[in-house]
């Protein structure tokens, strides 16, 4: 049984170089196999969808340099060697 | 009421909405300097969903799940928001993103990424009363964080909300909203 948004994924993996070259930093929204297009915010890109396809599921995600996106450091004791 | 009354009671209520909009809205916490070099800043706060997607919930005749509170760590060292997953689901955030890759000390992330909000309420110093509430809207990652301290990171996408300030020998951190621009 396919995953939610597993599609949309493998979409965006197949398109994340060229994107990361025209669209970086910007929001893209895939529902299916639409790439229903480029915002400048979370926000708007999430309207639209909402929008568009109101309680469906679409993706949302944000094209960065590379695929780690979020550092945190919390914890009670890091060791430096 | 008289139409004079009223007038009154108008006026009154614009002067009230004046102060509000002056007033500085500043989240105060107040901690033992030892807690808060031990723990660090964490705080009590809601999470909900997106007024799109309440919209969204409203127009499918779905009910709006309330506000859930969560106590989230304020972590300078994360780009964006983590909560335990549970209260991703109980919150009935919207799914974005599937697999969110996540680097990090002590969080074992589920790979998703949900559209949420964080509330924030301040009563009014001014206004008896009356609450200033915020919300700021943004991606929130589920994650296993091995803890019992708090339930969630609040990360630099709120904190560019906020100007913070964290006084060690005092114990004492404020948050003060940047207001949009009328």
């Amino acid at each position: 049984m396919p995953q939610p948004l597993e599609h949309e994924t493998a979409l965006f993996d197949k398109h994340a170089e060229e994107w990361r070259k025209k669209h970086l930093g910007q929001f893209v929204l895939i529902k299916g196999d639409e790439i229903v297009g480029f915002y400048p915010s979370l926000e708007k890109a999430f309207t639209v969808g909402t929008g568009r396809f109101g309680l469906e599921t679409f993706l949302v995600r944000q094209i960065v340099p590379k695929d780690v996106v979020n550092v945190s450091l919390y914890g009670k004791r890091i060791h430096v060697a | 009421m008289s139409s004079s009354a009223a007038r009154k009671r108008r006026a009154a209520e614009a002067q009230a909405a004046r102060k509000l909009q002056r007033e500085p809205v500043v989240l105060q916490f107040d901690y033992q300097p030892g807690a808060l070099l031990y723990h660090g800043p964490i705080i009590t706060t809601g999470l909900t969903i997106t007024q799109a997607h309440a919209d969204a919930l409203t127009a499918a005749g779905s009910p709006v799940p309330p506000v859930v509170s969560c106590r989230f760590l304020i972590d300078t060292g994360a780009d964006g928001c983590v909560v335990k997953h549970e209260f991703a689901v109980k919150a009935g955030l919207k799914l974005i993103n599937a697999n969110s890759p996540l680097a990090g000390v002590g969080v074992d992330t589920t790979g998703k990424t949900y559209m949420g909000r964080v509330v924030f309420g301040v009563p009014s110093k001014v206004i008896s009363g009356a609450v200033h509430s915020m919300s700021v809207d943004t991606q929130v990652m589920s994650g296993d964080l091995k803890t019992t301290l708090f339930d969630g990171l609040i990360g630099r996408d709120v904190l560019q909300h906020f100007v913070m300030t964290y006084d060690g020998k005092t114990g004492r951190v404020t948050m003060q909203y940047h207001k949009p621009s009328p």
